[in-house]
């Protein structure tokens, strides 16, 4: 809890009570209207007419717009001066060039124009694609990142230190979700460290005295010097990002891996995933676990010497008659096939590792 | 007698790394080291406390030397520290990230992305990072830094306390008998400070709570293109009157505007520990601020901390603290407390520590 006001007695103020009442009469204000309606994007459009295009974000329609309107080039100079005689002299060379900066100009134009037409193109088709994903929704998105943290399971902790506890560099864990994975380490001594892109379950393993941050993995993997972590541990974001973006994410931590330095997949297994998941988030979620063969076979293609593969304990399990029961024979084999297709390990942990 | 000397890109008479830099020097001594202080360059009034960074001798054989270098910007000095025999240390400051202003200034994005450069390069040969916060410090790690620290900036609030400019605090004090709050911002006008997401708050504010309040932006420009959009927002939405974008000020007239101010509201995308909020707690003033980079370190729940900066919600979290009197007077006594983590005495103390164990 983050308290204040313990110093001079006034009594302990909880802040984070404070910021949910603030949220509450925010979203209270704005279902009653109390804000006039477009008054923020009203307030954005106006700033962004007095920016350059980059620095608008993402809001691809205005810097597209703002390209347009620096598209055409004017060979119309101003003249205005407040010495006198000089806006003649202006003028008469404005008209003696024109001839020349025209030619240019129009060439310029037109290649800016085809330029932006081609960007409002690309837009248009993108923003199509956007539309047929979940994901592209911010208020679906926000329900996909506002899922709790899963809870690390104890057989990862026990795995991921008694890999990482020869390493020789900082040991990066990503998600770092409740914290618990980071604890261990560093109560075994391990120099660990998380991130994990969820402000509130951040705060809550800061709190807790953990050297946890907001961060997202792939940005902070860029900025990584090359080779020099202990160890890096990937769980959770493997399950949730795309398979592409996937695999970035291991090359970027691979590029990071000190010299015999351990990565660790540690991943609900795809049928288990699709079983626990509640709906709405598997339904939203831009990506989907991928099986540990998958990862065996990546790793293995980034340069990685696969060690082992670790599947985590069953998710259910059908009780076999006692050999020599009636028709045992057959239940208990019917029963093993079932388990094949219906059951099987609710996880797994790919460790691979650099070589020295 | 063992030496630590310091290399700085710029020194300046008022800003908050020069008086670090003076009061790690006046730490040094007093633990009997030899400290001197180089410079790329110095402003003319402090110039007499610095030297060239070129004259630095060569360090004598069998001589313990260290240079400690004070990095926030891109600069020679980190190319020519690089080449120089002795141990190297670094003061991590924080380096803007570029993008904030390669829409704006593509001269200054260009240096800060030199500084970046800079800042992985020294990595190898830096044997101590000290950062002055966890959020610096993390980049540190991020950079390739084996072994760092965090002490707290060296600065002597003392220095806060300025003689207030009296006819200023009249002209405010005037002000504020005709009715509205006032909102209060310190720091560099510049993209990452985000002074046109406080705008857009506070011009929600007054739509939605307070038609007569004011806000004070207080600071020097880092980009001509950012200021001039700032102005033009300003006038265009209609808030000529209640904005004052105030530029530098002296600081009488910077004591005034904190005596003066209801709150102090700061929206910006990056800080890498931000001196101005220690003033506010100084000067008793409640805080609201986005929780970017080390502003939440730096509060540590001495402030208001939002995770969105939604016009709307910093407008409703200010009239929140502004209405709600136990909420302010918690605020304000969390700050003062707060304050205390970084006296001089104990940042000083901390790096005496460090410099001690280096030297053991």
């Amino acid at each position: 809890m983050t308290d204040v006001g313990r110093a001079d007695g006034l009594g302990a103020l909880d802040l984070r009570r404070v910021l949910v009442e603030i949220d509450e009469e925010v979203a209270r204000r704005r279902a009653a209207g109390e804000i006039p309606p477009g008054l923020e994007h009203e307030l954005d459009a106006t700033f962004a007419r007095f920016s350059p295009a980059a620095s608008t974000g993402s809001d691809s329609t205005s810097i597209i717009a703002a390209a347009e309107r620096t598209a055409f080039v004017d060979v119309d100079v101003p003249t205005a001066s407040a010495m006198p005689g000089v806006p003649v002299v202006k003028k008469a060379l404005r008209k003696g060039m024109a001839w020349y900066l025209r030619y240019l100009a129009q060439q310029t134009s037109a290649f800016n124009a085809a330029a932006v037409r081609a960007l409002r193109s690309n837009d248009e088709r993108l923003t199509a694609l956007e539309h047929a994903s979940p994901a592209a929704s911010p208020h679906l998105r926000a329900a996909v990142e506002g899922r709790s943290p899963t809870p690390t399971s104890a057989d990862l902790v026990e795995l991921a230190v008694a890999t990482c506890s020869d390493a020789t560099g900082r040991v990066l864990v990503a998600d770092a979700g409740d914290g618990a994975l980071v604890r261990a380490l560093a109560g075994a001594g391990v120099d660990a460290y998380g991130i994990d892109p969820r402000r509130t379950a951040a705060n809550r393993a800061l709190a807790d005295g953990l050297d946890v941050r907001v961060a997202d993995v792939a940005d902070h993997l860029g900025g990584v010097a090359d080779g020099v972590l202990g160890a890096v541990v990937l769980r959770e974001v493997v399950e949730r990002l795309p398979a592409a973006a996937a695999l970035a994410v291991a090359e970027a931590a691979v590029r990071a891996l000190a010299p015999g330095g351990a990565l660790l997949v540690a991943s609900a297994s795809p049928a288990a995933w699709a079983r626990g998941i509640d709906p709405v988030a598997a339904d939203l979620s831009p990506g989907r676990p991928l099986a540990s063969a998958t990862w065996v076979e990546a790793l293995g293609r980034l340069g990685l010497e696969v060690e082992a593969v670790h599947q985590g304990p069953v998710e259910a399990d059908l009780e076999d008659l006692e050999p020599g029961t009636p028709g045992a024979g057959a239940v208990n084999a019917n029963n093993a096939l079932l388990r094949d297709a219906l059951f099987g390990p609710v996880s797994y942990t790919v460790v691979a590792r650099r070589a020295r | 007698m063992a030496s630590i000397h310091q290399l700085v890109p710029s020194f300046g008479a008022r800003d908050a790394i020069g008086s670090h830099t003076l009061q790690v020097q006046r730490v040094l001594r007093g633990l009997g080291l030899d400290s001197q202080i180089y410079a790329g360059d110095a402003h003319r009034e402090v110039r007499r406390a610095v030297q060239p960074y070129q004259e630095l001798a060569a360090p004598r054989p069998g001589e313990q030397t260290w240079l400690l270098y004070q990095c926030s910007t891109g600069s020679p000095v980190a190319d020519w520290l690089l080449a120089r025999p002795e141990r190297k240390l670094s003061n991590y400051h924080n380096i803007t990230p570029a993008p904030f202003f390669e829409p704006w200034e593509p001269h200054v994005g260009a240096e800060l992305t030199e500084a970046r450069r800079q800042l992985g390069e020294l990595a190898p040969a830096i044997e101590l990072g000290i950062a002055d916060s966890a959020f610096n410090e993390t980049e540190l790690v991020a950079a390739g830094y084996r072994r760092t620290t965090v002490v707290p900036i060296l600065l002597d609030t003392d220095t806060f306390d300025h003689d207030v400019d009296h006819a200023e605090l009249d002209r405010l004090r005037a002000q504020k008998e005709r009715g509205g709050s006032d909102w209060l911002f310190v720091g560099r006008v510049a993209p990452h400070k985000a002074q046109h997401d406080l705008i857009k708050s506070f011009a929600t504010y007054r739509r939605v709570h307070d038609p007569l309040a004011r806000l004070h932006i207080i600071g020097g420009s880092s980009s001509h293109a950012y200021w001039t959009a700032l102005e033009r927002f300003v006038a265009a939405v209609g808030l000529g009157e209640a904005v004052d974008l105030a530029g530098s000020v002296t600081p009488g007239v910077l004591a005034a505007r904190y005596r003066n101010a209801d709150v102090f509201v700061c929206v910006s995308d990056h800080e890498g520990f931000c001196v101005p909020l220690l003033e506010a707690m100084h000067h008793g003033v409640p805080i609201v601020a986005f929780g970017a980079a080390a502003v939440p370190e730096t509060l540590a729940g001495a402030g208001l901390v939002l995770d969105d900066k939604s016009p709307l919600t910093v407008a409703t979290a200010v009239d929140r603290v502004l209405t709600d009197d136990v909420l302010r007077a918690q605020l304000v006594a969390a700050g003062h407390h707060r304050l205390g983590d970084f006296s001089l005495a104990h940042a000083s103390a901390r790096l005496t520590d460090v410099v001690s164990e280096l030297l053991a």
